[in-house]
């Protein structure tokens, strides 16, 4: 029951900004690793006071995740309340390398309007896009990305993917920030990611 | 015993011929097809609402929970009924709302596709303009009195009466071909009368017996038949393959093939505007102008690759969709023989007491239907001949009469 309601509580988290600092909870400051494992060999740093969320029952298997939550808990993250979610594909992407596989995913118009509604209809009613659905560089490699401005109180979006070694890996960063910066420590939480066959 | 002499009957004396004047156009030929036809018609009409809509919303609906249930990985029933409160509503939502549009603008099209159909089956207008005809209707029958073609309809082969707004029609035993009066053209007083004396006299027995004789000159080529199912199929067939028909078919195909490569497009067009979380319209139209840029050829290739396949097999199918009128007719027709008589004049023919002249002018050319020989009339009618039904060396004299009095036209 503890647990059904830590989840609700995150999940309503994720698209609010209640847009007071005292709103967010603070947690004790235990020390850990901040270096993630995941599932199919990927790995990240998490940024610098950035805490990783319970996995609850995600289906992983014996060398990592598939799914993982980071939160950010640092002092400035009291006001843009940002987060990561990183979701990993079971099935390989096809592809001869993985530009390809890359451009593969939003080939089709139809495919690259299906992913724009879906990261309107993830972020709010009401969203609109901030960036077009384009590929950008973070760090040493491509991505796919696109953003998203909420309406006010609720939380705009990084919707970024990337294929390295043929698997997948998606996140979905959220902040309340509203100013021309956003994202800077989900960018270099997406930099930092790493994958060893 | 006292006797009660017996009176002699007392038969009302006969009224007087009511006589009158009301001309005949295209337009007219065409509302008496389009007033018969009605009821069938409407009932076609209905059947894109009763029918067609019900089981293409069904379809719709099986396709989209089949399509939902059986996608993520979802196995058996147990997923269905635990995720079922996140289905996605709005494909299912956009194929309904397609389907409407589609039986709802097939219901209001109906009236004016109908209507070319009918036009196309009657053929051009041509230079016939209208004619005027002299009517008598008296105790036999209705005499018709045209330009170039006199005939008497007895009670007997009147069935009734209908209108509409413009005109009255006087139905007769052959469906398609009532006697048409424009209301305009005749006085209340004509038509109170019309109106009284059909509605009292259609149907009414024949009273003098026997069968009428054609009446045609001496030497005239005389044949009597009664049109079989096989002769009456291939005239069917025939109308429905004149070139006026052929033109029809080609527009209706071009006409499925734009409709049917647009209906992609026009699927994610409702389905854009139906969504609550639609991409805004300048970020959604460039990819829908590529979309259709990209994807336009498969719907239009798919469409004219089916559309195609349906004029080949066209054939095919007029031959299945001949069979069932043909039969109808054929047991519909009034019994005895067609009795023809051709001769310098023209032709004269009779079938029981109905009787009909036509003046060679009448006739606009002639064609063949397999054994048929076609004499075609202004505005979709024809008078088939079956060759059979000449006596040996009868049918060279009239192929003579008709290269002398109509001569072959290479188009028809």
């Amino acid at each position: 029951m503890m647990r059904l309601r830590r989840r609700l509580a995150a999940l309503a988290m994720l698209a609010l900004c209640p847009g007071l600092a005292d709103a967010q909870e603070q947690t004790a400051d235990v020390p850990w690793n901040r270096t993630v494992t995941l599932d199919q060999g990927f790995s990240l740093v998490a940024p610098e006071g950035w805490k990783l969320e319970d996995a609850g029952d995600d289906e992983g298997d014996a060398t990592g995740r598939r799914r993982v939550h980071l939160v950010c808990r640092t002092p400035a993250c009291k006001r843009t309340q940002e987060t990561c979610t990183l979701l990993l594909r079971a099935e390989p992407v096809a592809g001869a390398d993985d530009a390809a596989r890359l451009a593969g995913l939003y080939a089709e118009p139809l495919a690259r309007y299906f992913r724009l509604r879906a990261v309107l209809k993830s972020t709010s009613a009401g969203a609109s896009l901030r960036s077009p659905l384009q590929t950008l560089r973070i760090g040493e490699r491509d991505w796919t990305a696109v953003e998203t401005d909420a309406k006010h109180n609720k939380k705009s979006g990084l919707f970024a993917e990337t294929v390295i070694g043929g698997r997948y890996l998606g996140a979905i960063c959220r902040t309340c920030e509203t100013g021309a910066i956003r994202h800077r420590d989900a960018r270099a939480l997406l930099a930092s990611i790493r994958r060893r066959e | 015993m006292a006797l009660v002499p017996t009176l002699p009957a007392i038969r009302p004396p006969p009224e007087p011929p009511l006589l009158f004047e009301a001309p005949l156009s295209y337009d007219d030929r065409f509302a008496s097809v389009l007033r018969v036809q009605k009821p069938r018609l409407d009932r076609q009409r209905r059947r894109s609402l009763t029918v067609v809509l019900p089981v293409l919303c069904l379809l719709v609906v099986l396709g989209s929970v089949s399509a939902w249930a059986t996608s993520d990985r979802r196995n058996g029933f147990a997923d269905f009924f635990r995720e079922v409160g996140s289905f996605d509503w709005l494909p299912l939502l956009a194929g309904l709302a397609v389907v409407v549009v589609m039986c709802v603008g097939a219901w209001l099209l109906h009236p004016v596709l109908i209507r070319q159909q009918l036009r196309a089956a009657l053929g051009p207008r041509g230079a016939d303009g209208p004619v005027t005809v002299r009517y008598r209707l008296d105790e036999e029958g209705i005499t018709w009195d045209g330009a170039d073609l006199k005939s008497f309809t007895p009670w007997s082969f009147l069935s009734g009466l209908d209108e509409d707004r413009e005109r009255i029609f006087v139905l007769t035993n052959v469906p398609d071909n009532p006697f048409v009066l424009r209301k305009a053209a005749l006085g209340a007083e004509v038509l109170e009368a019309i109106r009284l004396r059909v509605t009292e006299a259609a149907g009414r027995p024949d009273a003098a017996g026997g069968e009428a004789v054609p009446q045609a000159a001496p030497d005239a080529v005389r044949l009597s038949y009664t049109l079989s199912e096989k002769e009456r199929a291939a005239l069917i067939l025939y109308t429905m393959n004149t070139r006026s028909m052929r033109l029809s078919r080609l527009r209706s195909a071009l006409f499925w093939i734009a409709g049917l490569s647009l209906l992609y497009p026009l699927l994610l067009a409702v389905l854009w505007a139906m969504d609550p979380y639609r991409v805004p319209f300048e970020a959604a139209l460039p990819l829908y102008l590529e979309m259709i840029r990209a994807d336009a050829w498969q719907p239009a290739i798919g469409a004219t690759a089916l559309v195609g396949l349906m004029l080949a097999i066209n054939p095919l199918l007029r031959r299945f969709a001949a069979r069932d009128p043909a039969r109808q007719a054929t047991a519909a027709a009034r019994p005895g023989d067609y009795h023809v008589a051709f001769d310098a004049d023209g032709l004269a023919s009779s079938h029981g007491r109905a009787q009909a002249r036509f003046h060679w002018e009448a006739f606009r050319g002639r064609a063949r239907a397999g054994d048929l020989i076609l004499l075609k009339l202004p505005w979709g009618s024809v008078v088939p001949v079956p060759a059979r039904a000449f006596a040996s060396g009868d049918l060279p004299r009239f192929e003579a009469l008709l290269a002398r009095h109509l001569p072959l036209r290479s188009r028809r």
